[in-house]
C-alpha cells in the first residue's frame, strides 16, 4: 500500500498541536521539522525494505531512535518555555529592584 | 525563648526566659526569604561539565559515523573494531547521568539523558547487526544531527539564562 507522506506529516502535526496547545507557538518550528524528518525516515525505511536492505528488527531500532529523538526535542521545547518564564520573572524583579530597595531602605531585592 | 545567663554570685549557668521582640524575628525571617527570592529559578542551572560532555559525545558519535561510512563494507567498519569507542561513549553517558542527578529541578535534563542513553544503546545494537549500505547510515546521521542540535540548543539557552 502506498503511503501519502505529506498527509502523514500533516496528521502528525495536527495530533502534536492538540497536545502542545500552550507551547504551540514555540514548538511549531521544531515540530514541523521533526514530523517532516519522521515522514522522510519512514519513506527511507520503506525503500530499504522494498530493496531487501533492512530487516524488521533494524527498522524497529531506527524507529525507536526516532521516538527518543522526538522526546528530546519536546523536552527541549518544554525547557526553553520554562526558561522564558524564569527570565520574565527575573526581568520583572530586576525592573523594580532599585525602586523597591530605595523605598523600603533595605537591599531586599 | 531561652538563653543561658551567668548569674552574678554563682558560678553556675541557669536558663532564664528572655524576650526577643517579635518584630525582630519577622525582620530576620523576611529578609532571609527576600534575599533567597532575589532571582527565581524554575529549571536546573547551567552545568559546564554537562555542556562539554554533550559536545564531546557529539564529536565521538560523528567520528564513529564518518569512520563507518568511510570503511563501509570492510572489516574496519565492523562493530568489533569500535568497541573502545562504545566504552568511551558509555563513560560519557554515565558522567551525564551523574551530573543530571545532582542538579536541582532537573526534569528536563534527566529526561534528555535517559533518551540519549536509549539512542546510543540502539545505535550500538544496529552496529552489532552490521551496516550494509549508506542509506542505513543516512537514517542515523539525520537522527544524530537533530538529537545533538536539540541538546546543545538547550545548553546554550541555559548558559545565556545564567548570564542574565
Amino acid at each position: 500500500m502506498e503511503i501519502n507522506y505529506s498527509q502523514l506529516t500533516k496528521d502528525m502535526l495536527e495530533a502534536a498541536k492538540g497536545v502542545l496547545t500552550s507551547h504551540w507557538k514555540e514548538a511549531k518550528p521544531f515540530a514541523e521539522k521533526e514530523m517532516k524528518s519522521f515522514a522522510e525516515n519512514i519513506k527511507l525505511i520503506a525503500k530499504l525494505k522494498a530493496e531487501g536492505k533492512i530487516t524488521e528488527e533494524q527498522a524497529l531500532l531506527y524507529l525507536d531512535i526516532q521516538k527518543s529523538t522526538m522526546r528530546v526535542v519536546l523536552l527541549t521545547i518544554e525547557g526553553l518555555g520554562i526558561l522564558t518564564v524564569e527570565n520574565a520573572i527575573n526581568g520583572a524583579i530586576n525592573a523594580v529592584k532599585s525602586t523597591v530597595n530605595k523605598a523600603i531602605g533595605w537591599e531586599i531585592l | 525563648m531561652y538563653t543561658f545567663v551567668n548569674c552574678h554570685h554563682e558560678k553556675t549557668y541557669v536558663m532564664k526566659k528572655t524576650t526577643i521582640p517579635i518584630y525582630l524575628v519577622w525582620i530576620f525571617t523576611l529578609s532571609f526569604i527576600f534575599q533567597s527570592c532575589f532571582s527565581v529559578r524554575l529549571i536546573s542551572e547551567y552545568d559546564e561539565t554537562m555542556d562539554k560532555t554533550i559536545t564531546s559525545l557529539q564529536e565521538d558519535v560523528t567520528r564513529l559515523l564518518v569512520n563507518i561510512e568511510t570503511h563501509l563494507g570492510s572489516d574496519k567498519a565492523s562493530y568489533t573494531n569500535h568497541t573502545s569507542t562504545y566504552e568511551n561513549i558509555k563513560v560519557k553517558l554515565r558522567i551525564l547521568e551523574a551530573r543530571a542527578s545532582i542538579l536541582d529541578k532537573n526534569k528536563v535534563i534527566s529526561g534528555q539523558v535517559v533518551e540519549l542513553k536509549n539512542v546510543m544503546a540502539n545505535f550500538e545494537k544496529l552496529h552489532r547487526i552490521g551496516f550494509t549500505n549508506l542509506d542505513q547510515l543516512k537514517l542515523l546521521d539525520n537522527q544524530m544531527n537533530t538529537l545533538f542540535a536539540s541538546l546543545i540548543k538547550f545548553q546554550i539557552a541555559l548558559k545565556r539564562g545564567e548570564k542574565q
